[in-house]
Parts: structure tokens; C-alpha cells; sequence
């Protein structure tokens, strides 16, 4: 499939990717799991729980929706499954009582064929948007948050990752997609490990003709600030809400697009559309609108569903605050861009 | 000349005890309920202790979100605030911003929950022939996840951190039995950690293992994820402490006996047990790892785990204890 031209509107809202599962899915799952429901009814209740998010992410606004990863229990655990070579101990504690289930390499990795496409096409011919996003965990991630009990290094796993996950976005890049989001929360918390990790997401995005982000969260952004050009993506999509958007100059001179996150996830206040409109104010003093888009600082998952929406709403009624004062400018729309640079 | 299997820091909570929590918070049972998990848990968890002969040992810290909560949460001129990520691994604490004096508050729980630990522990053990450690934050790395908003100064958090908060907690869990505070500082390792501060923190550490001594409570001092080497010069200070050597560190320039001979480090404990990975240990190297530590001088000396068991799902925790176990009986049961 060729790469199009879309306009969008000027601020782009998007989301990370997670959204809560609707109470019945969790219902459906407890009893998939405890054998009451047949696994052939599984693949319609997933649906139906996408379109329900897909409905939401509408009625709050949302440009750019994703499927809310309905079909995923964990970022990693989900690609684990999906790739031979993993096996699965037991849940491993991320933060107070929440829990992954870590997944350990103990033979070579193999690609078993396509992980996402299919949640990519049925996102497509539910959503009314012409663009929407989908959602891979980087190689680095992966690797970072698995034992590794085969390779020599987490480098060279981090490789074989790579080649999986290029696989994988070429297998979407096929299938259609515009906007593939490679979710790397680790990436920088190895600074020692950040030269070839670089170079995973790179080969992890080598031969990719569609736009490509890169998100990155909780971390220490002055550790990624070296790699801007480096990396070959067209997007940072970053957490800034949870810091009380301290450290914005750490994006000073960045050469691309920032998906800038504007509400934080972890909090189940709802932010005010002053708030959201005051804190894009003062990242376009870095930022140019032109390559700017707006989006939670990562996954809605762990919110319940209400607060998720009604922060969406929140940060769509707040980007049209921003929206209004720039048309007052004449800038009203940009296109969507895969370049590896903004403006 | 004795080697010691010591479980250091936290357990793994099991998926029965996870639910437990999750009931709890969304009011499905009861504080009762809840405290009778909890006590089933810890109880299960000395029965593979003393079946695995680890007899140095914390109460795997299963009520503790983190290093360091609950803790912060029951200090006055705190407020307990969004997720920080702890060092380089996919594991996140709620970081404490001070917006006033620091003062450890009268209803904090910690002592009570030794107290019932202990109980259990002489339940399992039959008598004395256990040492339950309390494990605590250190000054420097509760001062390097503070949010500061309210002491003029680095030196003054943390100085707030140790006379406002933990000498007073410290002096209450000795009041209650306590013989070892077990002091985790991954800070002090951390090559983030400006070598600046190693000169403060040391001497800040060198102040509390005085006071803990003056009570007559023995102290560790943990480190792990960073070298020990960084910390050189400045070890002098806090070697009256049992000190605690991560040897799965990357890019470690000294093997940890040359730390010992180095130093003249005397009390050592050495994390064999990596946390951070599932592979289990191998007796060999577990052998001739602790006889070089022995051979360099060191003349007490523990193995156990190089960090909190956090990291590692359960069953696989559970494998490594009593590897752990089982290993240094094999090794040095008859020293």
C-alpha cells in the first residue's frame, strides 16, 4: 500500500494505546479463562469491547484512535505469546499491587507469523477516522523486561527482537496501516545500553514507509536527548503530566514531531481543560504547532473507564482552546507527516 | 569461621496474597480477613526458610508496596506522589515529596509488624535460633527520591530523613526486639549518584550505624544494581556494618573478594541469588566465590539474595531459596 496524503487538524488528539476494559470484557475473560465461555465466542466479545472503545475515544474527540489494545493483557506478555522461544513463571510485581507476567527466553526466537494485523484491520472498518494508531512494543522493551536465559547478551536478544518487529511492521505497513507506535518505556534506563539500543529500534524500523512514533515514559529524558536524530522515527510521543510538566527544556532542539502527554494516568483527578490548554501553551515555547500532537502520557488501562473518558474529553476540550487561538493565525490543519524530521 | 544463608529485602507476594490486596481495596473483605492472609502468607513463607535452612531473614517485607512505602506515607510533611521508576528496572515506587518537616508519624506501622513477624518466627522456629532483620530505606536514597520542597538544602533532607524519620523508628523497633536493621542504599552503588555525595552519604550512614549501635542493634548496609568499587575510599566509614555486595553488576572493575581485600571489608554479605534473573545459581561458582571472600580477609560472611526478590515471579523465588539454602549447607554446613 502506498503512503497517502491526510490532513488533520492542527494539535492531533491521539491516545497512548490501553484503555480500560469494559466491565463485561473482564467478566467474559474471568470465565474464558474458568472454561464458562468457549474460546470461539472470544473473538466477538473482543470485538465488540473495540468498538465500544472506539465509540468512546469518538465521542471525546479523539483524531486518532487506536483499538485501546482490548486483546492485550500485558505490552510484553501479548508479543511473548505471540513469538516461540518464551516460556512464563508467574506474575512479577511492576508497582504496588499490580502485576506482568514476565516472560523468560529460553530458546532462539522465532516469528510465528502476525501478531497485530489483524487487530490493525478490524480497528480500520470500525473507525470512522482515516488514520489511526496502532501499538508494537520495541525490541529494547522486550528485552529489557524478560529473562533472558538463552542469548549471551540483551543486546543480541534485542536484535533477533528487532527482526521479528520489523517483520511485524512491514506485515501492518502491508495491510495498510498509516501510523505504527513503537512503545520503548524502557529505552533509557540503561544509559550504558542506549548506543546499540538505538541501533534495535532502528533495525526494528529499517525499510518502514509509513510514520512511525516512538513513545517513551517515565524516564529520564536528558538520557534520550543525544539520540533525536538518531533514531529514525518521526514521533517522540512523551509523558510530561505525571512530572508536572517539569524538564521541558529537554526538549529543546528536538528535530521531530512530540506527542506530548497532557494528562496524567496515574491520578484519577480529571485534569481541566485550562489546565490541558495552559500546558500546550507552554510547550509550544519548543515546539512548533506544525509538530505538535496531544495525547495522554501513556496507556488509560489501569483508570476506570468514566475517568479515562471523561480525561480524553478534557484533553480535547483543552486542545480546542489552544485550536482557536491558532486559527486566529491561520493554522487550522497539517498533514500527516512520516518524516524523520519537523518541521 | 561460619557462612550464613540470609534472605535480604522483600518476597514476592503470592497471586493469593496479591488478591488479598485486591479484595481488600475494593472492600470485598474485611481488615480481618485480610490480617489472617497476611499471617498465612508469612507463615508459609518462614516454613520455607527454616525447610530450606535460611535462618538470617526478613519478614519478605509482603505488607510493603516498596522500599519505601508504606513507610513515607505515615510521615508528617509528606505527601506521597506519582511513580518514579526504581533505577533501571520495570518496577516503580511512589516518590514522597516533602513539603514540611520530616516526622515520623506515632500510628506508623512498621514496629507492629515486626512484632507479629517475630511471633510467627518463633512459632516456625521453635526458639531462638533466627535472626529477623527489619529492613529500611537509608537516608541517601530516601533523599534521592524526594521531591524537596521544603529544606533549604540536599544535606538538610537528608539529615531530615534520618534524625526525623528513621533513628526514631529504629529506636521503637529495638524497644519491641529488634537486633538488625537491615539499611538498603542502591543510591549510594548508583552511577547516577554524583560522586559528591558518596563523601555526605557515607558520613550521614556512619552517623546512623552509631546510633544503631549505641542501642545495641546491629546494622547491614545493602547495596545493589550499581559497583561497590564507586563507594572506595569512603567505605571506611560504615565498615563496622555488615555490608552487602551485588556481584551481578555490570561493568564491576573488582571481583567482590578484591573489594574485601581492597577495603578491609570485615563483614560481607554477597548477593549470589541474583533477583533480577530467572536462571538458577550454580554450586560451583557459589563455592569458590565465597572460599575468595574468606581467603581476602573477610571474617563474617553471608550469601543471600544481591536485591529485593521483587523482580521474580514467586515459584522461581522460592526455587532460589532453597538453592540458597541447600548450597551454602552443602558448601559450609560444617564450618
Amino acid at each position: 500500500m502506498t503512503w497517502r496524503e491526510v490532513r488533520l487538524p492542527v494539535l492531533p488528539t491521539t491516545v497512548i494505546g490501553s484503555y480500560p476494559r469494559p466491565k463485561w470484557l473482564r467478566e467474559f475473560i474471568k470465565g474464558l479463562k474458568a472454561g464458562r465461555y468457549k474460546e470461539k465466542h472470544a473473538r466477538e466479545a473482543f470485538d465488540d469491547a473495540v468498538v465500544a472503545v472506539v465509540r468512546d475515544h469518538e465521542v471525546a474527540g479523539i483524531d486518532i484512535p487506536s483499538d485501546g489494545e482490548m486483546r492485550r493483557d500485558e505490552m510484553v506478555e501479548f508479543f511473548a505469546e505471540r513469538i516461540e522461544g518464551f516460556k512464563f513463571y508467574g506474575p512479577v510485581r511492576v508497582w504496588g499491587n499490580h502485576y506482568f507476567r514476565k516472560p523468560a527466553v529460553v530458546k532462539p526466537l522465532k516469528y510465528k507469523g502476525p501478531m497485530v494485523v489483524d487487530e490493525f484491520l478490524f480497528l480500520k472498518s470500525v473507525a470512522k477516522a482515516e488514520v489511526v494508531k496502532v501499538t508494537i512494543t520495541g525490541p529494547y522493551t522486550i528485552a529489557d523486561w524478560s529473562f533472558n536465559e538463552y542469548y549471551e547478551s540483551k543486546e543480541e536478544l534485542a536484535f533477533e527482537l528487532a527482526k521479528i518487529i520489523n517483520r511485524e511492521i512491514k506485515a501492518l505497513e502491508e495491510a495498510g496501516a498509516l501510523y505504527v507506535q513503537v512503545d520503548e518505556p524502557a529505552l533509557t534506563t540503561h544509559p550504558d545500553e542506549m548506543e546499540w539500543a538505538v541501533q534495535a529500534i532502528n533495525k526494528a524500523v529499517e525499510g518502514v514507509n509509513i510514520k512511525v512514533g516512538l513513545h517513551v515514559c517515565y524516564s529520564n529524558y536528558r538520557v534520550l536527548k543525544p539520540y533525536y536524530d538518531e533514531l529514525r522515527v518521526s514521533q517522540f510521543a512523551l509523558e510530561f503530566a505525571n512530572r508536572g510538566f517539569r524538564d521541558l527544556a529537554v526538549i529543546k532542539g528536538l528535530n521531530k514531531e512530540l506527542g506530548f502527554g497532557v494528562i496524567d494516568v496515574h491520578n484519577r483527578r480529571v485534569e481541566t481543560p485550562e489546565e490541558v490548554a495552559k500546558a500546550i501553551r507552554k510547550v509550544m515555547r519548543y515546539v512548533e504547532p506544525e509538530c505538535l500532537y496531544i495525547n495522554p502520557d501513556c496507556g488509560l488501562k489501569l483508570l476506570p473507564r468514566d475517568v479515562a473518558r471523561a480525561k480524553l474529553k478534557a484533553m480535547v476540550e483543552g486542545t480546542k482552546i489552544v485550536r482557536k487561538s491558532l486559527a486566529k493565525k491561520g493554522l487550522e490543519e497539517i498533514v500527516l507527516r512520516k518524516d524523520l524530521t519537523c518541521p | 569461621m561460619s557462612v550464613k544463608a540470609s534472605f535480604n529485602g522483600s518476597y514476592p507476594r503470592t497471586a493469593g496474597l496479591a488478591r488479598l490486596y485486591s479484595r481488600l481495596h475494593s472492600g470485598r473483605i474485611g481488615v480481618d480477613a485480610f490480617e489472617k492472609g497476611v499471617r498465612a502468607q508469612t507463615l508459609r513463607l518462614f516454613k520455607l526458610f527454616k525447610a530450606s535452612g535460611v535462618t538470617v531473614f526478613t519478614d519478605g517485607m509482603l505488607r510493603w508496596d516498596d522500599i519505601l512505602n508504606p513507610l513515607t506515607g505515615f510521615v508528617d510533611g509528606v505527601r506521597v506522589n506519582g511513580l518514579v521508576r526504581f533505577y533501571d528496572n520495570n518496577f516503580f515506587v511512589r516518590a514522597p515529596v516533602v513539603e514540611g518537616e520530616l516526622r515520623l508519624r506515632s500510628d506508623n506501622p512498621v514496629p507492629k509488624w515486626f512484632e507479629a513477624a517475630f511471633s510467627l518466627a518463633e512459632e516456625v522456629f521453635g526458639g531462638p535460633e533466627f535472626t529477623l532483620k527489619q529492613p529500611l530505606p537509608g537516608p541517601l536514597t530516601l533523599a534521592e527520591f524526594s521531591v524537596n520542597k521544603y529544606y533549604k538544602g540536599y544535606w538538610s533532607l537528608v539529615e531530615g530523613w534520618r534524625e526525623g524519620v528513621l533513628e526514631p523508628l529504629i529506636r521503637e523497633l529495638v524497644g519491641r526486639g529488634l537486633k538488625v536493621v537491615e539499611i538498603h542504599e542502591p543510591a549510594l552503588t548508583w552511577p547516577g549518584t554524583s560522586k559528591a555525595k558518596l563523601d555526605g552519604a557515607t558520613a550521614e550512614l556512619g552517623k546512623l550505624i552509631r546510633f544503631c549501635r549505641d542501642l545495641g542493634a546491629d546494622v547491614w548496609v545493602l547495596t545493589y544494581f550499581g559497583y561497590l568499587g564507586r563507594v572506595g575510599k569512603y567505605l571506611s566509614r560504615i565498615n563496622e556494618a555488615v555490608i552487602g555486595i551485588d556481584p551481578h553488576v555490570k561493568g564491576a572493575r573488582k571481583a567482590p573478594h578484591r573489594l574485601v581485600k581492597d577495603y578491609g571489608l570485615r563483614r560481607v554479605m554477597l548477593g549470589y541469588v541474583d533477583a533480577r534473573n530467572t536462571k538458577l545459581e550454580e554450586g560451583k561458582r557459589f563455592r569458590s566465590a565465597v572460599k575468595a571472600l574468606i581467603r581476602a580477609g573477610a571474617e563474617e560472611v553471608y550469601v543471600g539474595n544481591n536485591a529485593p526478590m521483587d523482580f521474580l515471579p514467586e515459584p522461581v523465588a522460592a526455587r532460589k531459596v532453597k538453592r540458597l539454602g541447600r548450597l551454602t549447607s552443602q558448601y559450609f554446613g560444617g564450618e
